[in-house]
């Protein structure tokens, strides 16, 4: 396929460019460490790995919603169209403020998990198929704490900034 | 495997192990999450009567891929209180079944007990199973999930 773009604009095709001595016995040589350095880039980009984060999130909720009971090898009702659209909206809340679940998986217990780990500090967030949605910060040591929130955003927000400082910690 | 007429066995030694399938989604950071560990009723196989493998056992494969982890019977969180209402005891029940001799559940009551299924609110619920998943680390896995 041919790809055609305005005819007063000259530029040079997509792709890579580095420069390569003339005499270099391996010119590959030198595009693999450009793509190594990219690699390492995109790696250490924070809101790259975030957007990574939420891509995969996205795909993984997609994807809860064709699982049908007993997907989990046991008795587990599959995530119900409550529990996907709550967490659809709690994935763009988490978006505007800059948390990315580590995970998003449907829950055995009928709904749909989040999970956030920082360290040895972890987090969790499951929505359930009758709507409601429970919240835990958990570590190594110590007694979790867990709570129930109600359905407003100012709830859900409230729950987002304590799990943030809780992983921070 | 097979019960085959054989009796329940109601007494459960504390070392005793058991095992429970997991799916790999549910493994993050070498612990088992929340959302892979159900209550009431969590389902386990004890290892007085099975192995791990035969967590896995089915003549149709339908649990190809799966993974098995253990936790000991002293490991289940003896005790939830709760703010206000009664506090909750978990406990686990040898539950055989005709193809699944080894079959067992985890169940919970009341403190003190009325010999009944008593059902935790779900903040307690969730409590029990975060006490569960923090003891389910890396070397607790017996066969490492691939799905």
């Amino acid at each position: 396929m041919q790809l055609i773009g305005p005819t007063d604009t000259v530029r040079p095709p997509v792709g890579i460019y580095c420069s390569v001595e003339p005499n270099a016995p391996e010119p590959a040589e030198a595009y693999k460490r450009v793509l190594q350095e990219w690699h390492m880039a995109v790696l250490q980009s924070a809101f790259l790995t975030s957007k990574a984060r939420f891509d995969d999130a996205r795909h993984r909720l997609k994807a809860v919603a064709i699982l049908r009971h007993g997907w989990d090898s046991y008795a587990a009702e599959p995530p119900n169209d409550v529990a996907y659209t709550l967490a659809s909206t709690i994935l763009d809340e988490l978006e505007a403020n800059h948390l990315p679940p580590t995970r998003l998986m449907p829950s055995v217990e009928g709904g749909i998990g989040l999970a956030f780990v920082e360290g040895g500090n972890r987090a969790y967030l499951e929505v359930c198929n009758t709507g409601e949605t429970v919240v835990a910060i958990y570590g190594t040591q110590g007694e979790p704490e867990v709570w129930e929130i109600d359905a407003t955003q100012a709830a859900r927000k409230a729950a987002i900034d304590r799990i943030r400082v809780y992983l921070a910690a | 495997m097979y019960r085959r007429d054989r009796p329940v066995v109601p007494v459960f030694d504390p070392n005793e192990q058991l095992y429970l399938r997991y799916r790999r989604e549910h493994w993050v950071d070498g612990q088992l999450l929340p959302a892979g560990l159900r209550f009431p009723k969590t389902s386990v196989n004890r290892s007085r009567f099975s192995e791990p493998e035969d967590a896995l056992f089915s003549e149709v494969g339908k649990y190809n891929g799966l993974g098995v982890v253990r936790f000991g019977v002293s490991e289940i969180p003896p005790r939830i209180a709760q703010p206000q209402g009664p506090a909750y005891v978990f406990f686990v029940a040898h539950a055989p079944l005709e193809e699944n001799y080894s079959h067992s559940e985890i169940w919970s009551d009341h403190q003190p007990r009325t010999g009944e299924y008593k059902e935790p609110s779900k903040t307690a619920k969730l409590l029990f199973r975060i006490g569960l998943c923090r003891t389910i680390l890396q070397d607790r896995v017996c066969i490492e999930a691939a799905t």
